[in-house]
């Protein structure tokens, strides 16, 4: 525990206020309207553009922590790209995603989704690659030699889907879900950037065709995010959880069967982050009057 | 051939689940009261589970990229076999005499990420933040309209970014012009900071949010619910408190 | 043994290791064979990258093992953390004695402990930073300088901003927010991107030459 300032009350009274105030909108949803944000609007976009059998990888490299964010982030923009008929090769070079990544599938395409007879030709889970870096790289440049065979055991020449993506050429969008590294900026580095060029469809970025990638992070990495999503190497990015609602609310008004969920989440994160301003406030006019009383209450 | 599932669990198991969930959850919290041995203990289940976790996730990669596949060990590329004896060299570690041979394989991999690194960073880090700054638009049909107008933040963006770099300059002493460079830039990185602070709150508070909705929407076949089970929890945290105050 | 043996191999291996990947980035065309010959061997080394956690994982359990064998501190709470990881071990060999590909994930009962029990814990655990955070706003944060000033109201209409609530307030929060994080925001992470990049390449290259030898553990 770090040395404490000396406040009037316990830390452990902030601890109730927090647990209890954040319950209220989850159990009395308050149903506050939300907003869509470009950044969540340009991963729609990009996604829309596509043509059917177009090739996307989802990339899960999360681990249970962020789980909260990131589930509602991929699970939408998955269930989003089977409707629209895109072709989906989902790979994970987190090792905690590996596993998260098999129920997060098997939930947009059914439990035992890969017994049936979209699994090879519409669907295909490499499952975890391993090496972190090195084994993106070794993806992005031919696939085959990342990982001998799928999450089920079966050998990736022997996939229909797999004889078209030999190497990311033939990969139309990526689709980053990403709590840390590797994550968006290695795939920036190691994929998109060593790769540049080699297929003409992608969009032109200064003058190069850039592999287009959007990245549904913890809002924690977003801000960092920002030089590439500027720059164009990054398309577009889901912020958080309130990307996350986001991103579900398009995809709901569109596809009503696709549940929108997020709401008290979001309704419990404002409740949150009014509370945290207030916590800076009461700390600093508290601060103020214990220092302009001359120290007397330190 | 996808043979994933041995066995069929009993669908029981996901009552134990949630049972096993709030428990869990709520001896964890217990935590922020004051340390306990139920928050103990739950703490060193989790690292009893993640290191076999670990392993497993260790040799199943190990498995999967070198033994099975096309054109892999089982299929008679001995090639393979180079990885895999050098992964064993890391437990050269432990030993005193040997321990120059856990070198090689570390050698191997902080080479192939060095190269990798450059190469890498020079291009999507470095040449394209370069670039991306010089080709913001200053001119042109439509960069002077709206509000905040596209040149006006181009501009803010150049002064942003060249200030905020020449406050890692550190070969000159920071007076005059670069001093109030620097000056400018330190509040260019107090807003980044201020954004990564507001980030950080956002992702934390989503994760509790996540715990609690855990807590509060968990049920088992219309008559469980996990919140049932959050007082008993909190009754046997304050339980096993005391028990443990009155050990000393 | 020899000094060579010991020391100067093994930097000639990172030398050479990182001259073949720096070459064949850019003087190689993809789709060549000697271009794909360092796929695989950038494949092989994903072997070795994974398995580098073994060490960590044998002194985690050597530390608990030895704690119970000296009577240590909580090393009652060292015994859960060795049966655990003999459980879920045997759980995990069931599925190595039963499946074709001697997997330990194939065991069913492997992987639901991983859903169930294992992501509860990691999540909760993490979870905990909300409640610290929570007191650290109000504890730490103080507006003691023009610098913390710009952080604190930055970091709050962040906050604002980027909950629905902010746009309920006052409409304008969002557009706030989403400027600050793409203007000031996205230039300053910018210097710290092209800061970065020069750090780790100088470090990349001082490992390549030999000068950082760091990674290669302590002189024996």
């Amino acid at each position: 525990m770090p040395t404490e300032e000396k406040t009037p009350f316990d830390r452990r009274y902030i601890y109730i206020v927090l647990f209890v105030l954040i319950s209220i909108p989850l159990l009395y949803p308050l149903n506050l309207p939300i907003p869509i944000s470009p950044m969540s609007q340009d991963v729609w976009d990009a996604t829309v553009a596509l043509s059917p059998g177009d090739i996307v990888v989802h990339s899960f490299d999360f681990g249970p922590s962020t789980l909260p964010e990131n589930e509602p982030q991929c699970s939408s923009h998955l269930f989003h790209c089977r409707e629209l008929g895109l072709r989906v090769v989902a790979v994970a070079f987190w090792a905690a995603g590996g596993p998260l990544a098999h129920d997060i599938i098997s939930e947009i395409y059914g439990e035992g989704y890969e017994n049936t007879a979209a699994y090879g030709t519409e669907i295909v889970y490499i499952g975890y690659i391993p090496g972190a870096e090195v084994g993106m790289q070794t993806f992005g440049d031919s696939t085959w030699d990342a990982k001998g065979t799928d999450h089920y055991g079966t050998s990736l020449p022997d996939l229909a889907l797999m004889q078209e993506v030999r190497s990311v050429a033939d990969v139309t969008l990526w689709a980053e879900w990403t709590s840390g590294t590797p994550g968006e900026q290695q795939v920036i580095q190691f994929i998109q950037g060593r790769h540049q060029g080699e297929n003409t469809d992608w969009p032109l970025v200064r003058g190069e065709h850039l592999l287009p990638i959007v990245a549904g992070s913890t809002a924690v990495s977003v801000p960092g995010m920002m030089p590439f999503y500027s720059a164009g190497q990054l398309v577009g990015i889901l912020n958080g959880l309130a990307g996350a609602g986001e991103y579900e609310k398009l995809v709901n008004d569109v596809y009503p069967q696709y549940p929108y969920e997020q709401g008290p989440g979001l309704d419990a994160q404002s409740v949150a982050h009014i509370l945290v301003i207030l916590f800076v406030v009461i700390g600093n006019i508290t601060w103020a009057i214990s220092k302009s009383g001359g120290g007397k209450s330190s | 051939m996808i043979p994933p599932n041995i066995g069929q669990l009993p669908p029981e198991l996901d009552l134990f689940a949630a049972i096993f969930g709030v428990f869990a959850t709520i001896f964890i919290y217990s935590f922020l009261w004051k340390e306990n041995p139920l928050s103990r203990a739950v703490e060193h289940l989790f690292v009893g589970l993640a290191a076999v976790f670990t392993l497993a996730f260790m040799y199943d990669a190990a498995l999967s990229q070198a033994v099975w596949g096309t054109n892999r060990l089982a299929e008679g590329n001995f090639i393979w076999i180079i990885p895999i004896l050098l992964s064993l060299m890391y437990f050269f570690f432990f030993s005193k005499k040997y321990f120059f041979l856990y070198r090689y394989p570390v050698s191997i991999v902080a080479g192939v990420m060095a190269g990798m690194m450059i190469c890498g960073m020079i291009q999507s880090n470095f040449l394209a933040q370069i670039q991306a700054t010089v080709e913001l638009p200053l001119v042109g049909a439509g960069v002077w309209e709206g509000w905040p107008p596209a040149g006006l933040n181009s501009i803010i963006m150049i002064i942003g970014i060249i200030t905020a770099l020449t406050f890692f300059f550190f070969t000159w002493e920071h007076t005059g012009a670069l001093g109030i460079s620097t000056r400018i830039g330190r509040y260019f990185l107090m807003a980044t900071f201020g954004s990564a602070y507001g980030g950080t709150v956002m992702a934390r508070m989503s994760l509790f949010i996540g715990r609690l909705r855990f807590l509060y929407e968990t049920s088992y076949q219309d008559w469980f619910w996990a919140w049932y089970l959050v007082p008993i929890a909190a009754i046997i945290v304050i339980l096993v408190a005391l028990w443990d105050r009155s050990k000393g | 043994m020899s000094l060579v043996v010991k020391r100067y191999i093994p930097l000639a291996i990172t030398f050479i290791m990182g001259f073949i990947m720096v070459i064949a980035t850019y003087f190689l065309a993809p789709g060549t064979p000697a271009r794909d010959a360092t796929a695989l061997l950038t494949a092989t080394v994903d072997v070795l990258v994974v398995t580098a956690g073994a060490i960590g994982l044998v002194a985690l359990l050597r530390h608990h093992l030895m704690n119970i064998n000296k009577r240590g501190r909580f090393w009652q709470y060292s015994t859960i953390t060795i049966i655990a990881v003999i459980i879920y071990l045997i759980i995990g060999l069931y599925g190595v004695a039963t499946h074709e590909q001697r997997y330990m994930y194939a065991s069913e009962l492997f992987s639901w402990v991983y859903s169930n029990i294992y992501v509860h814990m990691d999540m909760t655990i993490f979870s905990l930073l909300a409640f610290f955070i929570a007191s650290a706003a109000y504890r730490a944060f103080r507006l003691r300088s023009l610098e913390a000033s710009v952080l604190l109201i930055v970091g709050s209409l962040m906050l604002l901003g980027r909950a629905p609530i902010g746009g309920v307030i006052w409409e304008g929060f969002p557009a706030i927010a989403e400027w600050l994080l793409t203007v000031p925001n996205a230039a300053g992470n910018r210097a710290i991107t092209i800061g970065i990049a020069i750090g780790a390449i100088s470090l990349a290259i001082r490992q390549l030459l030999g000068v950082e030898r760091g990674y290669l553990g302590p002189e024996r």
